[in-house]
């Protein structure tokens, strides 16, 4: 029968809206406003999943976040997740969910024979088992994987859309409830920015799952006028849907909103959730507390719920979640389930009441016909798929049990108290202390701007939360700088008489029977596994989560934390304080990995970045490959071209005509002012005073410790102003050196910092006919040996475009670096492209530029290595004698300019095979690893030159053994190549090619 | 100099239009890529007097986190002593040359900057509510005339709110990624792409 267990009238749903639904592949029926727990009660299903461990039959427990059980997976391919709450999952039209954690099916689960073999699988079996052979490991994790655990992950990549917002508000109240609603409320009113988040799809918290009246009236008339009242209001922001999942230093709560989890697909350009990282100056915690059960013999089968949740599916969805019910409690809340439930129809025939005191008289009203058990409790449930009866016996003490009577039903609502939602509170560093009364922890003392109000204080009187909340918002807002005036009334609530919670954790077994009692119903913990652990001595909170798994998983222990710490305080012989509580760690609930990572994949991962010319290089064939953040063209190659030869033709080709590569990563710094020529002179090893206008001069920069740090060249643009250029991965880290000595070691020095690395393109024309392709093109400047000589520097125009000129070579050819402002970058790209036709002018890349580095003896990166001082790579002549520069003092270390350091030496493949890089030195070609090395590559190529392998290497004592035959070996690729010392300058040593 | 020359590197990727979660007349975020004539980082503004740009009709200097207008000119902080110069319409060598004749002898410097940055306007309903989903500071407090230097998403930018519009300023390497970026984000909202400024 279609929805079997719902109620003809009642409930917050829309019955007009009937949605179709599936589980495990058979369809339902709910309505407009069903969770999936509600629906499928409805429907009267009860068994939804298994147990993590021993794969026992478990039904719906609870109806929000703290739901250990009814575990699903929902959705299928791209979109499946799994391990949602079903009482947390909104039923839409055309839902799919699965059960987990079964096979072949939910009620036919072979897992399930890990219940039998139960007595062998305790606490920690797996520590102890499965360790031999150590070799099998592997093959016992894959069976173990199989048997316990979750739902599955998804194969394919996500079909969702994530973002993340940053928020700003004056007072955040988290918590949509009585107390969070009177707390926005204030605030709002008071004139500060509120935002108010919850975690539902409605507000009121606990109002919705009872009849409370609020002047007179049903509550829920008045949350919902509270919650028009608030989105009327423009300085208030009303996000249901929102669990604040993380409360972090400075007030900063990260929060997930689910922006279209409620529907079948996200519309077009629709986020599924986003993540709110939000600033508050003040905080309310208006979290509620959330029931917690008793443990009992047989506590998990389907059918043992939460008063409080069996009372929300009644009053919010009109749904019976039995027939036959009776209520097991130690306080007074768990009366009014019972009036609930007669509401709407459901049969309760008994009160199983622990405490041996009347409950108070409120609680009382709600009792009706049913039979009162003052003083018993409940010791056992019968049943296989569902409890059939339960097992009542009188309660002396905590420890005896007097007689016992069977009582037939098919729900059992078990209300064991009240915990405090502190998580938050105790996220944000602050102290809990254990509250005698009501059996919890409670915040003791806060460190960061935020109030609490409500249940979440272990007030749970309703009139109380109305008016902590309201204060609450007041006093927010005030310290936020708000004191407009309140004129919220406070909705007046009935004054219950109540008498006290009795503090019950575990109920005792009957003499002669087995049962097990469940501590944590998702991770099969029970109070034998805890007591187990405590004899093999995991005493502490910490070691004792750990082993037994208490309060791990997807519900993180809200409803076992507090009777796990009251069990080890038992068997330890202490107060629950001395034992103290385990840590609470973001998030609240699970979240999404898909909302953390919000839009950071693909390219949106890291920034990417371009040279101007990046388009040119696309449309005209660049491989473009990633050089740091950088995107370059790695080389170009025609037709049927692969790219190694591209490689070799574009080296031959600067070699013997002339070649143009983009060099716009350069780093690139401006420094103006009267005393930056001092300024290069102690930030440089070199001299700098004596450099002219209209000159550059390669520096090189130690660090303070005297390794190098970096190099480049560094023009006189005009008396006051010098551009330097330096290597493309330091160009940050350059510029913040030198801001730092500029700002906080010589403030006198009259220096000002830009960095012009995106003012300025840059592109090298290198190659013998290159000074015939400049001239050709550019005007107001001769670039002739006289007007600029080696080393020289002109300003001049191509095609009308202002060009800085350079006359520097990286590829030791006659060379020109043409500098021009970036927006025209393109432009005279073209130009020198066009004009170079005649000399048959090609485009080369990083590859080809490498190449002729190399061949050429220039250091960069791979060299500058952060081990290595400028003596090493062979400027050690460069280094000024007479005045100080940064890392001049420590450069002088013995331990740096000892012998036996790696120096900068060329090698020589002496057989055909490329050599490694990254390869290490070795003088024995058979000796077995380890072997001792002398040194290791630190560039490689093919020489075109040459027509060799050759490379660069830091060899101890290198330039000792020039001609000295060695091998360089790497054990990562097993390659092993005989080479040659030799000079690290391969091509030109004297530079006569540079200088023509 | 020729401006035909010139050219953004957004230029194949910019493609007026509208975009996106479109569903009214204007949609909720507009994108404008601003060229602007002339941009230069003045250093060293603490050394000279609030006076100094009068000429350019900047009768004071601007203080933390905020722009001043001229004539034709906009001089916005970016930074203790720092300034960014900008004009729509004065080419940088003649921006460049006055403004450093008006400096002439203090300690204060300018480099051009002109060809440095991606320059968008951002504008529409929904312009802050674009912005907070790679900002980290609080959008909603700026107002007109407001500088920042801060992130969105992972670029350093400097926003400047010109009356209900942000103009976000960017290095011009990274001026493609942050425009993917846009895009990406403002799908939402629905976005239009107008023609170059």
């Amino acid at each position: 029968m279609a929805q079997s267990h719902r109620y003809a009238y009642g409930g917050q749903i829309d019955r007009t809206q009937e949605l179709k639904f599936t589980f495990d592949g058979k369809q339902f029926t709910g309505y407009q406003g069903d969770t999936l727990a509600s629906a499928l009660l409805a429907n009267g299903v009860r068994l939804i999943g298994r147990s993590f461990k021993y794969h026992r039959r478990r039904g719906i427990f609870g109806i929000g976040i703290e739901e250990p059980s009814s575990l699903v997976t929902l959705r299928k391919g791209s979109r499946t997740e799994p391990n949602l709450r079903a009482t947390e999952v909104e039923l839409f039209d055309g839902l799919e969910a699965n059960s987990q954690n079964r096979w072949p099916t939910l009620r036919f689960d072979i897992g399930a024979l890990a219940n039998l073999a139960s007595p062998m699988l305790p606490a920690g079996f797996y520590y102890k088992t499965f360790m031999w052979p150590s070799s099998r490991w592997m093959f016992y994790e894959h069976w173990i994987r199989k048997a316990a655990g979750l739902g599955h992950s998804p194969t394919e990549n996500d079909a969702d859309n994530y973002s993340r917002r940053f928020d700003f508000c004056d007072v955040l109240v988290v918590g949509g409830g009585p107390a969070g609603l009177c707390a926005a409320l204030a605030a709002g009113q008071a004139g500060a920015k509120v935002m108010l988040v919850d975690e539902t799809a409605r507000f009121g918290g606990q109002l919705a799952y009872d009849n409370s009246l609020l002047n007179g009236t049903p509550a829920m008339d008045w949350v919902n006028q509270a919650v028009e009242q608030l989105d009327a209001m423009a300085n208030v922001q009303v996000l249901a849907r929102t669990t604040a999942a993380g409360y972090y230093d400075q007030n900063l709560i990260v929060a997930v909103e689910r922006i279209s989890d409620h529907l079948p697909v996200p519309a077009d350009f629709q986020d599924r959730q986003r993540l709110r990282l939000i600033r508050a100056a003040q905080v309310v915690l208006a979290c509620g507390a959330i029931e917690r059960p008793i443990a009992f013999g047989g506590n998990d089968k389907p059918g043992v719920m939460l008063a409080s949740a069996v009372r929300g599916y009644a009053t919010q969805f009109a749904v019976q979640a039995g027939k036959r019910a009776v209520v097991f409690t130690n306080n007074d809340s768990a009366y009014s389930t019972v009036s609930a439930l007669r509401n709407i129809g459901v049969e309760v025939v008994a009160v199983v009441d622990c405490r041996s005191e009347s409950a108070g008289e409120t609680a009382l009203s709600h009792l009706g016909n049913a039979r009162l058990m003052q003083g018993y409790a409940v010791t056992g449930t019968s049943g296989k798929g569902k409890i059939r009866s339960i097992e009542v016996s009188r309660l002396l003490d905590e420890e005896t049990i007097l007689g016992s009577e069977r009582i037939n039903c098919d729900v059992l609502c078990v209300s064991g108290g009240w915990n405090p939602t502190i998580h938050l509170f105790s996220q944000a560093q602050g102290m809990l202390r254990f509250d005698d009364h009501i059996g919890s922890f409670v915040a003791a003392e806060q460190k960061q701007n935020l109030r609490l109000a409500g249940s979440i204080n272990g007030d749970f009187e309703l009139s109380d939360c109305l008016e902590q909340g309201h204060r609450a918002g007041i006093e927010a807002a005030r310290e936020a700088g708000f004191s407009g005036s309140v004129d919220a009334e406070l909705p007046v609530a009935e004054q219950a008489k109540t008498s006290p919670t009795k503090c019950i954790w575990n109920v005792p077994i009957p003499a002669k029977k087995h049962a097990k009692q469940f501590v944590d119903i998702q991770n099969d913990v029970t109070v034998n596994d805890l007591e187990l652990a405590v004899r093999e001595g995991y005493i502490s909170v910490e070691h004792l989560k750990r082993y037994t798994t208490l309060g791990m998983g997807t519900d993180q222990g809200r409803s076992s934390n507090v009777i796990g710490l009251a069990n080890l305080a038992r068997v330890r012989g202490e107060d629950i304080p001395a034992v103290g509580h385990t840590t609470f760690r973001p998030p609240f609930t699970p979240m999404c990995l898909g909302t953390i990572a919000a839009d950071e994949h693909g390219e949106h991962m890291t920034p990417l970045r371009r040279t101007p010319l990046h388009d040119w290089h696309v449309e005209n064939n660049g491989i473009m490959q990633n050089s740091g953040v950088w995107q370059r063209a790695a080389c170009y190659p025609r037709t049927g071209e692969q790219i190694a030869d591209a490689i070799v033709r574009e080296t031959r080709h600067v070699r013997s005509k002339v070649g143009l590569v983009d060099v716009s990563t350069l780093g690139k710094i401006e420094l103006q002012g009267r005393d930056v020529a001092e300024f290069l002179e102690r930030v440089y090893i070199n001299r700098w005073k004596s450099l002219q206008i209209g000159r550059c001069r390669y520096g090189l920069m130690l660090r303070e410790d005297g390794i190098v740090f970096d190099d480049g060249t560094t023009t006189r643009v005009a008396e006051n102003e010098y551009y330097m250029t330096t290597t493309t991965g330091n160009a940050g880290p350059v510029m913040e050196h030198l801001e730092f000595y500029s700002q906080t070691v010589w403030p006198d020095l009259h220096v000002h910092l830009t960095s012009v690395s995106d003012q300025w393109s840059g592109m090298a024309l290198a190659g013998p006919l290159s000074r015939d392709v400049l001239a050709a093109v550019v005007r107001h400047t001769g670039v002739d040996n006289e007007s600029l000589p080696y080393m020289g520097y002109v300003e001049g125009e191509i095609e009308g475009v202002p060009v800085r000129i350079f006359r520097v070579s990286f590829s030791g050819e006659l060379g020109f670096e043409i500098h021009t402002p970036s927006e025209f970058a393109v432009a005279v790209w073209e130009d020198l492209l066009a004009a170079g036709q005649r000399w048959e002018i090609a485009p080369y890349g990083l590859e080809a530029l490498t190449v002729l580095r190399i061949e050429k003896g220039h250091v960069v990166a791979a060299e500058l290595d952060g081990t290595t001082t400028a003596a090493d790579l062979g400027f050690g002549r460069m280094m000024k004698k007479d005045s100080d520069f940064v890392g001049m003092r420590l450069a002088q270390r013995s331990g740096l300019t000892a012998t036996g350091r790696l120096c900068l030496v060329g090698i020589v493949a002496t057989e055909d095979r490329p050599i490694p890089k990254g390869a290490q030195i070795v003088e024995r070609s058979d000796d077995a690893p380890p072997a001792s090395t002398i040194g290791h590559v630190t560039s490689s190529c093919f020489s075109p030159h040459l027509n060799k392998e050759i490379a660069l290497a830091l060899i101890r004592d290198g330039d000792q053994l020039l001609g000295k035959k060695v091998y360089a070996a790497s054990p990562l690729t097993g390659r092993n190549v005989a080479v040659e010392i030799a000079h690290h300058i391969f091509f030109d040593p004297t530079g006569e090619r540079t200088r023509v | 100099m020729s401006d035909s020359k010139s050219r953004s590197v957004l230029q194949n990727h910019y493609k007026p239009g509208d975009y996106g979660a479109v569903t009214g007349a204007n949609p909720g975020v507009q994108f404008r890529e601003r060229r602007v004539a002339s941009l230069f980082q003045v250093n060293g503004l603490r050394s000279i007097d609030a006076e100094v740009f009068q000429s350019l009709g900047v009768s004071q200097l601007p203080t933390n986190n905020k722009s001043v207008s001229g004539d034709d000119v906009v001089l916005m902080w970016n930074g203790p002593g720092m300034a960014l110069l900008e004009s729509e319409i004065q080419p940088s060598k003649v921006l460049g040359s006055e403004v450093r004749s008006l400096l002439g002898s203090t300690e204060a410097t300018a480099t051009d900057l002109s060809s440095a940055r991606t320059i968008l306007r951002v504008s529409g309903d929904d312009v802050r509510e674009f912005l907070k989903k790679g900002c980290p500071v609080n959008v909603d407090a700026l107002g007109n005339n407001d500088v920042v230097s801060t992130l969105l998403g992972h670029s350093s930018v400097t926003i400047h709110c010109v009356d209900t519009s942000f103009d976000i300023y960017i290095l011009q390497s990274f001026g493609l990624d942050l425009w993917h970026w846009c895009q990406h984000n403002a799908r939402e909202f629905g976005y239009r792409v107008e023609t170059v400024l």
